[in-house]
């Protein structure tokens, strides 16, 4: 039987090998060589690279520390909603509970770059919400909405806020509504109930969620390339743009090292600290 | 929690802004593609003019069969390969089980991005971008996670019981895969090769790096109409994109339910 399962493994596995595995062990040597001033690689081990990046503020703050922001900004954001919509979704009436499914999942399904058009007919200055800011009287002329870090956040939203939703609805649906009645019936308002029993228990949901807001939201990349109109800068549109517009080939490298390897701490460290948080204050397990 | 007529009100209206904020751009979008004059909202007239005028458009032909035929490869080498990986992992159970799984789904946690980066290097520095092959197989690697979970996710369900009866009964290893195991997987199979065309079909980010002039998919001429063009047969363009995208979705809904297209977890 031994022999069979390899060979059934054996296409997937190489095209993993090739086309995954390889080129990200290439440009992790890439990003640790030089480059000339034309571009071109130069086969020499250097740190240059990273002390490029890591001493220059540009790099730092405009780069790094805006794409950083901005995740955590709009999933923030991303989170509420997603929280808002499932709890909505979940309280439903059950025949119409499938429909509303149907609906937040709608927008996954269309293309992204249709999607963010979307949101560039809206936002723009002749666009509805303009429209209807000048026309309640909040702005007396159109604003500019769009090609700022405001506009990029929004779009991160739209984009993580279904994938929310989907999480935390999962937790919500089995945290028996019995558990909330209980509650009022010894006293609770509502909102009390709500707080002190259906809350805590949806922390995993809020956890799960979160998580797979930040990691789209910072590997964004359409969202920030349309919506932030080359003004919004941002890592990975900075490692696209080096790599195929600058053709620094081992600094476009050492930019998508460092995004990915920042990810990956950012979002460890939060799930570490979310546990440890959790540990701290037994009333986050209950159940 | 809405006993009140004032807390039913609310929630109806909460209820309401959530799906505006949701699904009100695409709907105005749509809108703004009836728009005779430009890319305004409200729609200044009624015009079907700019379906007419995308139509004609040679480069959108051809993006429309680029992306087609991407898709259609991508999904059946993914869901083929991922079948395969998916019953082969059941089958094998060697000390590098834990690793190939772990393989199998690391394009899900490692952002797509720097898997396009990382393809658009390695094949810059072997001078084989052009082509359609390296296309096909860096949206196969990003896709390829959605046929194998789906597909373990049913095997675990028939715990390979059947399989052994047809082994115990005569028939060969082979035999009992393609008469057998294949036939009962087609619940997971047809999804899966609905959800790898959709992920293909509508992929900018690994296609913007790799794609080369003739290759031009949907999503990449769409952003240069942007950027060059921002009139209303754009939104016409994205309106036909948003209809594929939910006959394609009320289908899977229909046949197999929605659980298959969550992206982790």
């Amino acid at each position: 039987m031994k022999r069979p399962a390899t060979i059934l493994l054996l296409p997937s596995v190489t095209i993993l090998g090739a086309f995954f595995v390889l080129p990200l062990i290439w440009i992790l040597i890439l990003s640790f060589l030089g480059s000339s001033p034309t571009g071109e690689v130069v086969g020499e081990f250097t740190l240059g690279n990273y002390a490029r990046f890591l001493t220059d503020s540009y790099y730092l703050t405009d780069l790094l520390w805006r794409t950083i922001r901005l995740a955590a900004v709009a999933t923030l954001f991303s989170v509420l909603v997603g929280y808002v919509g499932a709890l909505l979704i979940v309280r439903a009436d059950p025949a119409a509970q499938r429909w509303m499914i149907l609906l937040v999942m709608l927008p996954l399904w269309v293309n992204l770059v249709v999607r963010t058009l979307a949101l560039m007919v809206v936002l723009g200055r002749t666009g509805p919400l303009n429209q209807l800011l000048v026309g309640l009287g909040i702005a007396d002329r159109p604003l500019q909405l769009l090609y700022n870090e405001t506009a990029v956040v929004i779009g991160m939203i739209q984009v993580a806020v279904p994938f929310v939703v989907m999480a935390i609805y999962g937790v919500l649906q089995s945290i028996p509504r019995q558990l909330e009645h209980a509650a009022m019936t010894v006293g609770a308002t509502p909102l009390a109930a709500f707080r002190r029993v259906t809350l805590p228990l949806s922390v995993p949901g809020i956890l799960a969620g979160s998580v797979l807001a930040f990691g789209i939201n910072i590997e964004s990349f359409v969202v920030p390339i349309l919506l932030g109109g080359g003004r919004v800068r941002f890592m990975s549109v900075a490692a696209y743009e080096t790599a195929t517009v600058s053709n620094n080939l081992p600094f476009a490298a050492t930019i998508g090292i460092i995004l990915l390897v920042v990810a990956m701490a950012l979002l460890g460290l939060y799930q570490w600290a979310v546990r440890s948080a959790g540990r701290a204050a037994p009333a986050l397990q209950a159940g | 929690m809405h006993k009140t007529i004032l807390g039913t009100t609310l929630w109806y209206l909460g209820t309401l802004a959530f799906y505006v904020f949701l699904l009100a751009p695409l709907a105005i979008l749509v809108a703004v593609s009836f728009n005779p004059v430009a890319m305004v909202f409200p729609p200044q007239g009624f015009t079907l003019a700019w379906y007419g005028t995308i139509l004609e458009k040679p480069d959108f032909l051809h993006a429309a069969f680029a992306s087609t035929l991407l898709g259609v490869m991508t999904a059946v080498i993914c869901t083929g390969f991922g079948v395969l990986a998916a019953i082969g992992l059941r089958r094998y159970d060697g000390p590098l089980k834990g690793p190939i799984t772990s393989l199998l789904m690391a394009p899900l946690f490692i952002p797509a991005v720097i898997v396009a980066l990382a393809l658009f290097q390695i094949l810059f520095m072997m001078g084989i971008l052009n082509n359609i092959w390296t296309l096909v197989a860096a949206h196969v690697v990003v896709t390829i996670p959605y046929p194998v979970r789906n597909v373990m996710a049913q095997l675990e369900g028939f715990e390979g019981s059947l399989e052994e009866a047809a082994l115990s009964v005569g028939a060969t290893p082979r035999q009992a895969l393609l008469r057998v195991t294949l036939p009962l997987l087609k619940a997971s199979i047809i999804p899966s090769l609905i959800i790898t065309f959709v992920l293909s079909w509508n992929n900018y980010t690994v296609s913007v790096f790799l794609a080369s002039k003739d290759w031009v998919t949907l999503p990449l001429q769409l952003r240069a109409y942007l950027q060059y063009e921002y009139q209303p047969f754009v939104a016409a363009m994205s309106t036909m994109l948003i209809i594929a995208s939910v006959v394609l979705l009320v289908l899977v809904d229909r046949t197999v339910g929605l659980g298959a297209m969550r992206k982790r977890g």
